[in-house]
């Protein structure tokens, strides 16, 4: 209901995130403000849906994932590949250095208030 | 007979003659000016009779006093003057034939007198030769003897003479104050036990009865002086000569070593515990040449005890130390006498840094003045290594508590958005926060490395009572990684609470059966663990019209942790959940967290 409030700025958000019941709250979270979510487990799940789903326009990763890449080395790839989309970094562990984060990326210290990047992503748009 | 002063005088005058010659010149001026003496006296007072008489006595005197050259040359000079002092006119040189032939008879007999004389005089000089050389051995022997008393009386040792039958004849000064005794004529004449006590006598005896055969023995022992105190001693008994003979004679020489045994044994006791430290012993000399490295020392940078004495002190510090340790480390040795704190040595074979707890401190002559440095070391590597991990682990543990409270945010957060009242929620929150603490617990008794299926189905269980008894639980023993653990603690927990509540355990007869195994392959890779939650005897069961968070939970986080096929059934006559996961998936600890 909530996605057809906005339907022409419909924006959408790919969520990387292992942990499956985060990744749960925060697809419902977005998909109740009005974005499409599109989830992915780990990196190289992410790479195939953003090579296939050109509309994604932020991409919100934890940075501690299973699988070769990790989620910084994800964030720097979109950041290479696709930069317009907007990068959202999250992270339990150590925060990483402002040099070891792409350009144009928020850093999130796990667990962060998903209703505040919420507020924060709608006043970017 | 006593010697009449006459003859003392006489003597002296010789010995002085003797002793203290004159010059030649003197001697033959003296002999000329008393002839002629005599000559006067002669003229003057005496008739012409016997005019040779008087010269008798003085040629005597001469030749005693001046030997048989000046006796022969007064001999012929008196001749002469007594023949000019009787010359007439008539005869021969004015004398007549009976007085060449008196003075013939003169010189003669002067001549006889001189060289009898002479050869006294000789005797004489003789005589005094080996008088003084008496005396000068007397002399010699007095000397030697203060020496050899001051010699004895100055050794601090106590030194003993025993007799053929090993009595004491002699103690020194020193050594009887040694030994405790008031006065040395206490012992003189006693055994030589009266010397010692609780000697060990056998030793002692047999020393002393080889040395009156001619052997030396030397040994130590212990014994007790008067007065009863214990004492050491260094012993040597061996004989006494005399003109190269046994004398039978025994010197006994005993050296007090009490005060230098106790301080040997201090030496000893500390040298062991140097020896044994586990910590890096050393001390370098002032120019920073190694003198002593102990086994620990020698063992923590790879060194052999031989090429540790050729090595300096630089040689072990770490290169980045170098120059603290020249410029803060000795300057604190010298000036404030220790410097402690941390330090990094280079191992010598491998080249390795040693991070070392390092006390410095001086060492110094008694008067203060420094002669080198000492440094006792104890190895880091432990502690730095156990700090290291202890960070490691703190970040590990942060980064977990953070997964585990977003995950308490997520379980929040649904619980709260699919609940129907606040009520439902506050206990759907609880209730599933207890399943996931009860599924930690497990995993902390493996410090989250594994966890057992069937421990972990136990304790899941637990807080239903009696309810959970009719869930029959049968599988084999399988450790799964944590993150498959929590899922599946999580699964179980809304799958019993559901078949309480709508399911096969809300009447009185219904049953649950959960069952694990493993199945298929040869190999690990291709092994399967299934997994199946069947009730049975419940009510009817119609498939829910709006899926609840519980069955999404379920089944998304079994199919993402062990990347497995599941499947959530609603059939009519149960509830049925299967799983069929990869089982090195499920027991995979090497997953990121």
């Amino acid at each position: 209901m909530m996605a057809q409030r906005a339907p022409i700025t419909q924006r959408t958000i790919l969520i990387v995130e292992d942990e499956v019941l985060f990744r749960l709250e925060l697809a419902d979270l977005f998909e109740a403000s009005g974005y499409r979510v599109v989830e992915a487990g780990d990196a190289d799940e992410a790479i195939a849906i953003l090579d296939d789903d050109p509309s994604i326009s932020i991409v919100l990763t934890d940075i501690q994932m299973p699988g070769a890449m990790d989620g910084l080395r994800l964030a720097h790839h979109v950041r290479d590949r696709f930069p317009p989309v907007s990068l959202v970094i999250a992270s339990g562990a150590l925060r990483p250095s402002a040099s070891e984060l792409p350009e144009r990326s928020l850093y999130l210290a796990k667990p962060f208030n998903p209703f505040k990047l919420l507020r924060q992503l709608n006043e970017a748009a | 007979m006593p010697p009449s002063r006459l003859t003392r005088f006489f003597e002296r005058l010789l010995f002085l003659a003797i002793r203290r010659p004159l010059p030649p010149a003197v001697q033959f001026a003296i002999a000329t000016a008393a002839i002629i003496l005599v000559t006067l006296v002669r003229v003057l007072f005496v008739t012409v009779l016997l005019p040779w008489l008087l010269f008798m006595p003085a040629i005597l005197l001469l030749a005693l006093a001046f030997g048989r050259g000046v006796g022969l040359y007064a001999t012929f000079l008196s001749a002469v003057l007594a023949g000019w002092s009787i010359a007439g006119s008539s005869g021969f040189l004015g004398l007549d034939f009976l007085q060449w032939v008196a003075s013939g008879a003169f010189l003669v007999v002067a001549v006889g007198i001189v060289l009898l004389a002479s050869e006294l005089r000789a005797s004489f000089a003789r005589a005094d030769h080996l008088m003084q050389e008496a005396q000068s051995a007397r002399d010699a022997l007095a000397a030697r003897e203060a020496f050899l008393s001051s010699v004895l009386a100055s050794s601090g040792d106590c030194i003993v003479v025993l007799d053929r039958e090993a009595n004491v004849l002699f103690v020194t000064e020193n050594g009887r104050r040694a030994l405790g005794l008031a006065q040395e004529a206490q012992v003189r004449g006693s055994p030589w036990q009266a010397l010692w006590q609780e000697v060990d006598s056998n030793r002692a005896s047999g020393a002393i009865a080889a040395a009156s055969e001619g052997h030396r023995t030397n040994f130590a022992a212990p014994a007790r002086i008067c007065g009863g105190a214990l004492r050491w001693w260094d012993v040597s008994v061996s004989p006494i000569l005399r003109d190269g003979d046994q004398s039978g004679q025994v010197l006994l020489v005993a050296r007090d070593i009490t005060a230098k045994r106790a301080g040997q044994r201090e030496r000893n006791r500390l040298a062991r515990v140097v020896e044994n430290s586990a910590d890096f012993i050393g001390v370098a000399s002032l120019d920073q040449r190694v003198e002593f490295l102990n086994p620990a020392g020698c063992n923590m940078v790879g060194l052999s005890p031989e090429a540790a004495c050729e090595t300096v002190m630089l040689d072990y510090i770490w290169p980045g130390d170098v120059e603290r340790l020249l410029e803060e480390v000795l300057p604190a040795i010298r000036d404030a006498g220790s410097w402690s704190g941390e330090m990094n040595l280079r191992h010598f074979r491998t080249g390795e840094r040693i991070p070392v707890h390092y006390l410095g401190f001086r060492v110094q002559e008694e008067d203060g003045s420094l002669i080198g440095y000492g440094a006792v070391m104890r190895d880091f590597s432990e502690v730095e290594r156990a700090r290291v991990q202890q960070r490691l682990l703190n970040n590990e543990l942060s980064h977990r508590l953070k997964n585990v409270l977003t995950m308490v945010q997520a379980i929040a957060a649904q619980s709260i958005r699919q609940a129907e009242t606040l009520e439902d929620a506050g206990e759907a929150v609880s209730a599933r926060l207890v399943a996931l603490g009860r599924a930690t617990d497990i995993l902390t008794a493996t410090s989250w490395q594994t966890a057992e299926l069937q421990a972990l189905v136990a304790t899941v269980l637990r807080p239903h009572g009696a309810l959970s008894r009719r869930i029959k639980v049968d599988g084999p023993s399988v450790a799964v990684n944590p993150r498959a653990a929590l899922a599946l603690a999580l699964a179980i927990h809304e799958l019993t609470t559901n078949a309480i509540k709508y399911g096969a355990l809300s009447n009185e007869t219904g049953e649950v059966s959960l069952k694990w195994w493993i199945a298929g392959g040869a190999i690990p890779a291709d092994q399967r663990l299934l997994l199946t939650w069947r009730e049975t005897g419940g009510p009817y069961v119609t498939p829910p019209a709006r899926r609840g968070f519980g069955s999404v939970m379920i089944e998304r986080s079994l199919k993402a942790y062990f990347r497995a096929e599941v499947m959530l059934d609603f059939r009519p006559e149960g509830i049925v959940l299967t799983l069929n996961a990869p089982l090195a998936e499920a027991i995979a600890t090497d997953r990121a967290e």
